[in-house]
């Protein structure tokens, strides 16, 4: 069964759209994963809104969307309001989460298309759209395994793995995963000191071909954001490494960092991955980049 | 390495006429600059809507070498930009040391395909 990845929207925070960004790109999140027939959708932010244009072009319509919410910041439901299929009839699209949470990121996306905000009431849309449960924070579709797991950030989010035939891919935006690390003091007063992360997270992660997740700071960066929910990027490489992932992708990169600060960060990546002996292949996930996991 | 160095191949004849209207003066052509592999150093202009790259003899930017597929990629124009897509070649296809599927290429891109290297100049 083919199983490919695209990238639609790795910005953090808000939309930067513009000369710095134009490598990586300036939409917020949005990741689509394609395994045979079905359509998963990660995160609605602002890249949403192209996905949905190139989605009804296709000659191979899914017979349904899955969308998966890593939290309902803004930056990760902004685009819904604009994804055209949902104002199409010939659409299903299930929103999933546990119970408590899928109610309120279904309320959430709703609320966003209220009239103050939104011209058209989410009542309004012709698709079904429909609330769908995880079963203790997992669930199955077709065939594809889907399990969750709960991440450090303001208010809790959800990572997300998607595995079939032995092949994984997993969604991790947003989280803080510095904030988790049993020797945290040390790795701020030495960022050359190994990170140490929680099993429990290690294991979670543990031989995915593809992790796609938060590393929105640089070292130097982080050292004035502690707490705003976000990692160093050097510490995912940690962490990829201890769980013996394949490719590491960094995503919501910070809006402040133009394109030639985002490769800088990669090259830290690149160069602790090095240094701890790995050839974990590591990349900065930027717009209209598609993988096919083998 | 200065671009005089390169021999260029206008890969399409008509390339020139269905180029965005700018100033002729000022206007360059997306190129790829091959840095590596059979026939390097050389330049491909890109103005078609659609090119195929590979070994075949039919391809519009041919490379001779066994690793590399007979039909090995395709670049399509999006705009003012070039998308890649891998046509299910052999040995796959790297943007900057990643095996992809498909990209949309930047200024700077490095691309890989098969013992070949090519480096992505935007124009405009
Ligand atoms: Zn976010
Ligand atoms: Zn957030």
């Amino acid at each position: 069964m083919e199983f490919y990845v695209k990238f639609w929207g790795t910005r953090g925070s808000i939309p930067t759209p513009g000369y710095r960004t134009k490598k990586f790109g300036g939409n917020t999140s949005c990741v689509e994963i394609r395994i045979g027939q079905e359509l998963i959708i990660c995160d609605a932010g602002s890249g949403l809104r192209e996905m949905g244009l190139d989605l009804v072009t296709r000659k191979q319509q899914p017979p349904q969307g899955h969308f998966f919410f890593s939290h309902a910041h803004w930056d990760h439901i902004q685009g819904f309001p604009f994804f055209l299929p949902a104002y199409q009839s010939s659409y299903t699209f299930f929103v999933y989460g546990t119970s408590a949470e899928g109610v309120r990121v279904y309320d959430l996306l709703s609320g966003q298309m209220q009239s103050s905000y939104h011209p058209v009431d989410f009542s309004e849309l012709s698709a079904n759209i429909q609330a769908r449960e995880l079963s203790e924070g997992k669930t199955q579709i077709d065939g594809i395994e889907v399990d969750s797991y709960a991440m450090n950030h303001p208010g809790g989010a959800t990572t997300y793995s998607f595995a079939i035939d032995g092949r994984k891919t997993i969604y991790a935006s947003d989280c803080e995963v510095d904030a988790v690390l049993a020797n945290r003091e040390e790795s701020l007063a030495d960022p050359q000191a190994p990170r140490r992360l929680p099993t429990t997270m290690v294991d979670f992660f543990r031989d995915a071909d593809l992790a796609i997740i938060d590393g929105q700071y640089t070292d130097q960066e982080y050292l004035d954001r502690i707490g705003w929910g976000h990692s160093r990027a050097t510490t995912l490489v940690d962490l990829a490494v201890a769980a013996g992932v394949k490719q590491l992708a960094v995503t919501h990169h910070d809006p402040m960092q133009a394109d030639d600060d985002v490769s800088r960060k990669i090259a830290a990546c690149r160069s602790r991955a090095e240094r701890l002996g790995s050839d974990l292949i590591v990349f900065g996930a930027r717009e209209g980049m598609e993988l096919k996991i083998d | 390495m200065d671009s005089e160095e390169y021999k260029t191949d206008t890969t399409d004849p008509l390339a020139e006429s269905i180029r965005p209207h700018t100033d002729p003066d000022t206007f360059r052509p997306s190129v790829l600059k091959q840095t590596q592999g059979p026939g390097a150093p050389k330049g491909f202009v890109l103005g078609a809507e659609e090119l195929i790259m590979g070994r075949s003899s039919d391809a519009d930017i041919r490379i001779d070498a066994s690793e590399i597929s007979r039909k090995h990629l395709v670049f399509r124009k999006i705009g003012q930009e070039y998308a890649c897509t891998d046509l299910n070649s052999r040995n796959g296809v790297y943007l900057n040391g990643v095996k992809i599927h498909s990209a949309i290429l930047k200024d700077g891109d490095l691309l890989q395909v098969g013992g070949a290297v090519f480096l992505y100049r935007e124009g405009g």
